[in-house]
């Protein structure tokens, strides 16, 4: 006779064997990339001769590493389903921005086989900036008399806003890149950003512009 | 039941469930999504739908397959689907900001307040909603009607002072939906400048897969008292005008698809513009549409002069096509004030998007019973 116990016990006595011989999940062609899918991609460029060339010595910065997908390269046999995934493989676009030319660097990397496929050089404009580039502007921002002195005895306590985690504080600083028009523009080729300053629900009319390139600092007046 | 069978049935059920593997996907998990309609009874429709969040791009549609009915084929509609570009000049001629690529945007996160589960929504992690919903008639013949349903997936674009909400809407009657809505804040150090918000999306299309897609320019002209509608098929990579009063639209068909009356089956790109469109100065605001052979490198609608520079034919071929609608943001009380050296308030929504209707996908009017 089989009690009840025997049977839920040997049940989850079996589903533990059998899940403990599985092999992990693997990722769906496309899925998101995963952190170690990140680094891997950043490695694997920074490692490559064609990227280290296009970097060159100066000072660089890894800017986004996101996933993209390639089409297969004969795909009018491939199937084409949505049950029956693709033969894509897994690719991650790597983007650098090198600060002494203003220019940047874009890389795909093929995860499976760990290598770059394609590496080439890009135009400023095509280098978006990134929250390490928001946080150096507002460091540089803060060192300055003049925008501590316009932000008041609290100027310390901003912070970069971050509006993914959900989570203001109360006086935050967003940016937004300066694009140049003209070489009458003190941004000219260079890396900008303009800083908003957010106390509570309020805005700072007046802003601030960081050069990233030169270092430098301004205060730029707002209208009323 | 005996205790034999049972255990049995407690052994069969957790072999298929644990060794049995799941039906393969090109996505899983929460970046997975698949709806039938009617949301409840017997399905007639389903989408199949895997999405992405990606850095600067924010909500990207990795691949869309619709199916017209449990017992048909399902039919991929996009291999890819993003904003590729939000461009906001204003009126004194600077800034002109490139909200997408000139910057690391994140989608900002969602909660139950931006979706709430008593009007169909769930949130897909944190920066995501997903929404099924009545989407009000879908038909009416007298006392007879049917009202109809959508999915719609969206996220915010946390972008500066602004926020730019990206939505994709899938309908049961096989309708795609691009919209992007601008809110949040109006530039602090010039609130009150007039500007325009011009998002440009880029579509791969791949109509019952990649290959063999053309694209044809529908235009509607009139003549006296006679109407007339032409659809040339475009056979270079180029740009077009949409004028209102030719109905213009992008036609994309694939020469392998037809229903099941023999007739072309297309998807049918039109503009859903709120007032107007802009041209800026930039030379890719010129166009409203635009055509190119698929590369996988160009993404960028800035570049969309350079890309079809040198045209490459785009008849059966693997073809993306972009489009560029307007939002003429002219500040107003409503969007806030001026209080102590500040500026206090929230821009309204405002949305501007892109429909891509089917066309001979069905043999018969879906939807009915």
């Amino acid at each position: 006779m089989i009690s009840r116990f025997a049977v839920a016990a040997l049940t989850l006595f079996i589903a533990t064997r059998v899940l403990a011989v599985q092999p992990p999940p693997s990722r769906a062609p496309l899925d998101p990339l995963t952190p170690a899918e990140r680094k891997v991609a950043e490695d694997v460029s920074r490692a490559d001769s064609r990227v280290k060339e296009l970097l060159g010595a100066g000072r660089n910065r890894l800017v986004y590493v996101d996933f993209i997908a390639i089409k297969p390269a004969d795909a009018s046999t491939a199937p084409d389903s949505p049950t029956k995934p693709l033969p894509i493989g897994r690719h991650a676009e790597v983007t650098f921005y090198r600060y002494d030319d203003d220019s940047g660097v874009r890389a795909i990397v093929d995860l499976q086989k760990r290598a770059v496929v394609q590496a080439a050089r890009i135009e400023s404009a095509e280098v978006p900036l990134n929250a390490e580039d928001l946080s150096e502007a507002l460091a540089l921002a803060l060192k300055n008399d003049a925008v501590v002195s316009l932000l008041g005895a609290d100027a310390k306590t901003f912070r970069v806003g971050d509006g993914a985690r959900g989570v203001r504080p109360r006086n935050i600083v967003r940016g937004l890149r300066v694009v140049a028009t003209s070489d009458r523009d003190p941004c000219w080729q260079r890396r900008c950003v303009q800083l908003f300053f957010r106390r509570g629900d309020v805005y700072l009319t007046d802003s601030v512009v960081v050069d990233l390139t030169q270092q430098q600092v301004r205060i730029e007046r707002g209208q009323r | 039941m005996t205790r034999r069978s049972l255990l049995i049935a407690h052994l069969v059920l957790i072999v298929g469930l644990v060794v049995v593997p799941m039906a393969e996907a090109q996505c899983s998990g929460i970046n997975l999504v698949e709806q039938k309609f009617p949301v409840t009874g017997v399905e007639q429709t389903r989408w199949r739908v895997c999405w992405l969040e990606q850095a600067k791009n924010g909500l990207v549609i990795t691949a869309a397959f619709f199916r017209t009915a449990p017992n048909k084929p399902w039919i991929r509609i996009l291999w890819d689907g993003r904003i590729s570009e939000i461009f906001v000049p204003y009126h004194d001629g600077s800034p002109r900001y490139y909200d997408v690529t000139n910057f690391t945007f994140n989608l900002v996160s969602v909660s139950a307040a931006d979706c709430p589960a008593a009007l169909g929504g769930a949130t897909l992690g944190a920066h995501v909603c997903k929404e099924v919903r009545d989407r009000g008639l879908a038909w009416k013949d007298y006392g007879s009607v049917r009202r109809g349903q959508e999915l719609a997936l969206w996220g915010a674009l946390g972008a500066g002072n602004y926020n730019y909400v990206m939505e994709w809407i899938f309908r049961d009657d096989g309708t795609l939906i691009g919209r992007v809505g601008a809110t949040a804040v109006n530039l602090p150090s010039k609130p009150k400048m007039p500007h325009m918000h011009n998002p440009i999306w880029r579509l791969d299309v791949d109509l019952n897969g990649f290959a063999n897609d053309s694209v044809a320019f529908g235009t509607h002209t009139e003549s006296g008292a006679n109407g007339n509608d032409t659809e040339p098929t475009i056979t270079n990579e180029t740009g077009k005008d949409w004028d209102p009063q030719a109905f213009n639209s992008l036609d994309i068909m694939d020469s392998n698809l037809k229903n099941g009356h023999g007739e072309q089956t297309m998807y049918r790109l039109m503009a859903m513009p709120t007032g107007g469109f802009s041209r800026h100065q930039e030379a890719f605001t010129q166009k409203d549409f635009w055509v190119t052979h698929y590369d996988p490198s160009e993404m960028f609608a800035k570049n969309l002069p350079t890309y079809v520079s040198t045209p490459q034919p785009v008849a059966n071929a693997d073809i993306v096509v972009w489009y560029k609608g307007s939002l003429h943001h002219h500040p107003r009380d409503e969007d806030g004030e001026f209080v102590s050296g500040g500026w206090k308030g929230e821009a309204l929504i405002m949305w501007t998007g892109f429909v891509l209707m089917p066309h001979n996908l069905f043999d018969r009017t879906p939807l009915i019973p």
